[in-house]
C-alpha cells in the first residue's frame, strides 16, 4: 500500500519526468522494432508504418499507462478544480456571497472552538496532574466540607504525612511596590517552598525557592515574579535575577521568574517565601494547600494517610477538635460548572449558526446547479457518469468551503482578539486561548465536513432524467425540477427552525441576565465608587490611624462627596470573612449555627451604600471595636436569631465555636446581596472601624455627586496631599463591580445574541433567495395567469402563501424543538 | 503469424514476470522474450505491454533502471523485486494447478464417467 502511494506521489510530483520517460521508452520500442523489421528486409517506410500500426494508438497507450499509476484520478481532480475555479471566477456575486457566508460561519466556529479548547480541554500546565491534589480542612459536625488550612496545621500535615512527595501552602497578600515608578499596590502571595515544587513548575529564568528556605529563621527577603509581571514591569529582561525589589518597604532579592499559566502561577504578581514560625497560628484558617502524591500511591491511599494525621492532630490539640481533612483533584482547578456549561452551549450555538450557513450555501449551490442543467445534460450526453457529476459537485463545494475557511481564519482571529479585550469576563484561561494544532485540525475537519455536507444535496440531485429535453430546452426552459424545488423549500424550513432555536435560546439568556440584574440588590450603585489606599506597615499604628482619619475627614469636606466610609472588605469581591453567630442564652447545636459574613465599617457605611437603618442606631465614633463589642446586624440575621422579636439590646455570641465573644446588638439594617447578584442576601454582621483604623489597607466606599469616575483625580490629589507615598489602587465604581460579577454570563449572552442575529440574517437571505428564484422562474406562468384575468392581488396572495409555507413549517418545527430542549 | 494462441485474461502479468525473471529486460525485449520462450506461440499486443509494465512497477513487483541497449541506445531495463519473485512463484503454482485440473478434465473419456 505504502509503495503504491509513494509511486503515485512520485508520478504526480515529478509529472514532467514521468511523461518524458514514458515517451522515451515508447520511442525506443518503436525505433528498435523498425530497425529489426528493416534488418529482415522490409523497406524503411513500410517498417515504420507497420511498427506504428502494431503498437496501436500512442495516446491511448499513454493514457492507460497513466491510469496504471492512478494518475488519471489526479488529472481528473485537477481538471475539476480548474473548471470549478473558472466557473466561480465567472460568477463573482455568487462566489462572494457563498464565501462570505461560509467564512462567517466557519470563522465564528473556529473562534469558539479555540476558546473551548483553551479554557476547557487544554491540559493543565503541570506534569503528571493526576498526582496533584488540593488539600482542605473539613468540619463534618458543622457540615463544612472544605475549608482553608491554619498555619500550624499545614506544617504539621507536611511533616507527618508519608504519602506526599511535596506539600506546599499559599497565602494571599499584597505589597506596596516602590522604587520602580509611582508607588503602587501589587498582588502578592506567601508560598512555602513545596508549593511550586508540588506543581512541578520550571522557572523561566533563575530558580524557585529551595528546600530549607522556609525553615524557621530563614530570610523572607527573596522574591519570585509571575511571568506577566516580569513582562510588563521588566520587559522580560533576564538580568532581573539578583536585582532588589522593594515590597512594602522591605528590599527583597529577585531570584526567579515563573512560567506563564493558570492556575496558581498567575495567582499573584510577586511571591515571597512563607517562612515557618515556631509559634504558628492554630486558629486562623487562611492557607491554600496543595501536594504532589508520591508515584505509585493512589489518591485514596493518600487521603487515608492524611486522615490518620488529622486524627493524631485532633487528639493532640484542642483547637483541632472536630477538624478533618478533605482532598480534591485538579478537576476543581478548572472553570466552574456554570462556565463549563455556558461554553459548551456556546459551541452548540455557533454550530447551529454554521449549520444555517451550510443550508444557505446548499441552497445557493442548488440554484446554481439548476441554472447549469443544460451544461450537465451535455456532459452526461457526452459520457460523463453519475459519479463524475457528483464528484464534480463535491469538488466545487470543497473548494468553496476551504476558501471559506481561509476567509474565516481572520474572522476567528478578530473574534478572539475581541473576546480577550472584553473587560471582566471572568473566564479563567481565556486570555491564554490561542490557535494550536488542535484548532487547526478542527478547522480542517470542519472545512471538509462543510464541503461534503453542502455538496451532498446538489451532488445527489444531479439531473439524470429528461436529459434530452434539457439539452434541447437550453436556457429557455426554466421549469426546473419539482424534486429540487421541494428540497429547496425543505432547506429553508430547516434554516428557519434552526435560527428560531437560536433566537429562543438567546432570548432566554437575555431574560435571565436581566432578571439577575433586576433583582433587589439591597445596595445602590448610582454615584458609588470604591478605592483602596495602602498605608505602609512600617508606619506606626498612630500614624496610620491619623492618615486614615485625615483621608476620611478631607473627603467628607468635598462638596461633591455625599458620604464616605471605610469597609474591611468590599462587596461583590471573591473573598469574604465569616463567623458563626448565635443568640446568647439559647441552646443551639453547632451544626445549626448560622454563618454570617462580617465587615468592619465606619459610621457612614450604610448611608454610603444606600442601606436603610431599620431599627436601633448606626455606629458613632464612640463605638470602639471590641470595647465592648457592639454590632449592627442585617434584617435576615435578626429574624433568624430572634424571630419577630426586636433584637436591639440583646446579646449575640460572635465567632461562635471559636473565640465566642458576646456582643450587643445596637441596630438592624436592610439586607444586601454582597456576595453577588445570583446569591441570596447574606447574613451580615457589622463591626465599628474605630479602634481598627490602623490597618495597612484602607478600603474606601464613596457616594459622590455626578459621574463617579470623574471623582478619581480629586481622590488621588487629596491622598497625595496627605502623604505622597501612598498608592491609590483598585478604583472601581460599584456599577462596574456589579457588571464584573455577572461578567461570564454577560459574555456568553452577548455572543449568543450576536450568533442569533447573524443566524436570522442568514435565514432571511435564504428565504429571499428561494422566493426570488422561484418567482423568476415563474414569470411566464404569472404572466399567463394575469393574461387570463387573474387579479394582481390574487397572484400576490398565491406567491406570498407559497413563499410562507416553508417558513411556517420551520417555525412550528423550531418551536417543537425548543419545547423538547426545555426539559433538558 | 501462424499458430499463435490468444492470451488468457490475467496471464499477461505472469508472462511478463517470467520473462523478466530470466534476465533484466527493456520493454521491447520483454515482447521478444515472451515470443521466444513460448516458441512463437504467444504474441502479446504491443499496446497492452506498457500499461502492464507500469502497473507492475506501481505494485513494486518490478523496478526500472536506465541502461544501454544492444543497439547502444538508452533504454529502461526492468528487474524483478523480491515481491515480484514471490508473486511469480505463486502465479506459477496456481497456474499449474489450474492447467493440470483442466487437462485432467478434458482428457476424461466416456468410460471413466
Amino acid at each position: 500500500m505504502l509503495n503504491r502511494v509513494r509511486s503515485f506521489l512520485e508520478a504526480v510530483l515529478r509529472r514532467k519526468r514521468f511523461e518524458a520517460t514514458m515517451s522515451d521508452e515508447i520511442r525506443f520500442h518503436i525505433d528498435t522494432y523498425i530497425e529489426d523489421l528493416v534488418a529482415t528486409g522490409v523497406s524503411r517506410s513500410e517498417a515504420e508504418r507497420r511498427a506504428r500500426l502494431e503498437f496501436g494508438g500512442l495516446e491511448s497507450v499513454k493514457e492507460e499507462c497513466r491510469a496504471s499509476r492512478r494518475l488519471n484520478v489526479a488529472d481528473g481532480l485537477r481538471r475539476d478544480i480548474r473548471h470549478a475555479c473558472r466557473t466561480f471566477i465567472k460568477n463573482p456575486s455568487f462566489s462572494v456571497i457563498v464565501l462570505l457566508t461560509l467564512g462567517l460561519g466557519i470563522g465564528s466556529t473556529i473562534a469558539i472552538f479555540t476558546v473551548v479548547y483553551g479554557v476547557l480541554l487544554k491540559p493543565l500546565p503541570f506534569p503528571d496532574p493526576e498526582r496533584l491534589a488540593q488539600i482542605w480542612g473539613s468540619v463534618p459536625s458543622r457540615k463544612i466540607a472544605t475549608t482553608s488550612f491554619t498555619e500550624a496545621n499545614f506544617w504539621d500535615m507536611r511533616d507527618l504525612n508519608s504519602t506526599f512527595e511535596e506539600f506546599g501552602a499559599l497565602h494571599g497578600a499584597s505589597f506596596t511596590l516602590t522604587g520602580l515608578e509611582a508607588p503602587e499596590r501589587v498582588t502578592g502571595a506567601l508560598v512555602s517552598v513545596g508549593f511550586f515544587r508540588s506543581l512541578g513548575a520550571k522557572p523561566i529564568v533563575g530558580r524557585l525557592f529551595n528546600p530549607g528556605e522556609d525553615d524557621p529563621g530563614a530570610t523572607a527577603e527573596r522574591a519570585l515574579l509571575s511571568h506577566s509581571f516580569w513582562m510588563s514591569r521588566f520587559g522580560g529582561d533576564p538580568a532581573v535575577i539578583g536585582r532588589p525589589i522593594t515590597l512594602s518597604g522591605r528590599s527583597s532579592e529577585i531570584i526567579g521568574v515563573l512560567p506563564p499559566g493558570t492556575p496558581w502561577l498567575d495567582a499573584a504578581n510577586v511571591f515571597v517565601p512563607f517562612v515557618r514560625r515556631l509559634d504558628a497560628d492554630r486558629e486562623s484558617w487562611e492557607y491554600t494547600v496543595i501536594g504532589r502524591i508520591k508515584p505509585g500511591i493512589t489518591f485514596d491511599a493518600a487521603r487515608t494517610d492524611l486522615e490518620r494525621v488529622a486524627k493524631d492532630l485532633e487528639s493532640q490539640y484542642l483547637t483541632n477538635k472536630g477538624l478533618g481533612v478533605a482532598m480534591t483533584s485538579t478537576a476543581s482547578w478548572g472553570p466552574s460548572d456554570q462556565i463549563r456549561r455556558a461554553l459548551w452551549t456556546l459551541l452548540v450555538a455557533v454550530g447551529l449558526l454554521l449549520a444555517i450557513a451550510c443550508v444557505n450555501v446548499t441552497n445557493l449551490l442548488l440554484t446554481y446547479a439548476s441554472s447549469r442543467r443544460q451544461e450537465n445534460a451535455m456532459r452526461i450526453a457526452l459520457g460523463a457518469t453519475r459519479g463524475d457529476i457528483a464528484r464534480h459537485r463535491i469538488t466545487e463545494s470543497l473548494i468553496l468551503s476551504f476558501v471559506g475557511a481561509g476567509l474565516g481564519w481572520p474572522v476567528s482571529m478578530a473574534l478572539l482578539y475581541t473576546f480577550k479585550s472584553m473587560e471582566s469576563v471572568g473566564i479563567p484561561r481565556l486570555s491564554e486561548a490561542q490557535v494550536n494544532g488542535w484548532v487547526f485540525a478542527f478547522a480542517f475537519v470542519a472545512a471538509i465536513l462543510v464541503g461534503l455536507l453542502t455538496g451532498a444535496v446538489p451532488a445527489l440531485q444531479s439531473p439524470f432524467k429528461n436529459i434530452l429535453s434539457a439539452v434541447q430546452q437550453g436556457t429557455r426552459g426554466r421549469l426546473g425540477i419539482p424534486s429540487q424545488d421541494r428540497m429547496r423549500r425543505m432547506l429553508v424550513g430547516v434554516e428557519v427552525a434552526l435560527s428560531l432555536i437560536l433566537l429562543v435560546g438567546a432570548g432566554l439568556l437575555v431574560r435571565s441576565l436581566t432578571n439577575v440584574l433586576a433583582v433587589e440588590r439591597g445596595f445602590q450603585t448610582e454615584g458609588r465608587l470604591h478605592a483602596m489606599v495602602s498605608i505602609p506597615s512600617a508606619y506606626s499604628d498612630e500614624r496610620r490611624t491619623q492618615i486614615a482619619t485625615d483621608i476620611l475627614s478631607q473627603l467628607e469636606k468635598q462638596p461633591d462627596v455625599l458620604s464616605v466610609s471605610t469597609v474591611s472588605m468590599r462587596p461583590l469581591g471573591r473573598g469574604s470573612t465569616g463567623m458563626g453567630i448565635a443568640a446568647a442564652g439559647i441552646d443551639i447545636s453547632d451544626a445549626d449555627v448560622p454563618w454570617a459574613s462580617w465587615r468592619i465599617v465606619s459610621k457612614d457605611y450604610f448611608k454610603t451604600l444606600g442601606l436603610t437603618l431599620l431599627e436601633g442606631r448606626g455606629f458613632t465614633e464612640q463605638d470602639i471595636i471590641g470595647k465592648p463589642f457592639r454590632v449592627v446586624i442585617s434584617k435576615r440575621l435578626a429574624t433568624r436569631l430572634w424571630g419577630s422579636e426586636s433584637p436591639i439590646g440583646r446579646t449575640a455570641l460572635l465567632w461562635k465555636g471559636q473565640t465566642q465573644r458576646p456582643g450587643e446588638v445596637i441596630g438592624v439594617v436592610s439586607d444586601m446581596r454582597e456576595r453577588g447578584l445570583e446569591n441570596d442576601p447574606t447574613f451580615a454582621v457589622y463591626l465599628p472601624a474605630y479602634g481598627n483604623l490602623d490597618s495597612p489597607t484602607l478600603d474606601l466606599a464613596m457616594h459622590v455627586r455626578g459621574t463617579p469616575e470623574l471623582f478619581t483625580p480629586t481622590l488621588r490629589s487629596i491622598v497625595n496631599s496627605i502623604d505622597p507615598s501612598l498608592p491609590v489602587s483598585s478604583v472601581r465604581t460599584l456599577e462596574e463591580m456589579v457588571y464584573a460579577s455577572v461578567g461570564s454570563r454577560r459574555f456568553i449572552m452577548i455572543l449568543i445574541v450576536t450568533f442569533a442575529a447573524l443566524a436570522l440574517l442568514l435565514s432571511l437571505a435564504g428565504v429571499y433567495g428561494v422566493v426570488q428564484y422561484s418567482l423568476s422562474r415563474r414569470t411566464a406562468e404569472i404572466g399567463l395567469r394575469m393574461a387570463l384575468g387573474a387579479r394582481s392581488g390574487a397572484v400576490l396572495r398565491l406567491v406570498i402563501s407559497q413563499g410562507l409555507r416553508p417558513i411556517w413549517i420551520g417555525i412550528v418545527t423550531g418551536l417543537v424543538a425548543c419545547f423538547g430542549c426545555r426539559s433538558l | 503469424m501462424p499458430d499463435t494462441a490468444a492470451l488468457l485474461p490475467g496471464t499477461l502479468d505472469m508472462l511478463i514476470l517470467k520473462a523478466i525473471s530470466l534476465k533484466p529486460l527493456h520493454g521491447y525485449g520483454v515482447l521478444l522474450r515472451i515470443r521466444q520462450i513460448s516458441r512463437n506461440a504467444l504474441d502479446i499486443p504491443q499496446g497492452s505491454l506498457y500499461p502492464a509494465l507500469y502497473r507492475l512497477e506501481h505494485q513494486r513487483l518490478i523496478v526500472a533502471e536506465w541502461g544501454e541497449s544492444e543497439n547502444k541506445r538508452k533504454a529502461k531495463y526492468y528487474n524483478l523485486t523480491a515481491a515480484g519473485r514471490r508473486r511469480l512463484r505463486e502465479e506459477e503454482a496456481s497456474w499449474n494447478r489450474l492447467a493440470s485440473a483442466i487437462a485432467a478434465a478434458l482428457s476424461t473419456t466416456p468410460k471413466e464417467v
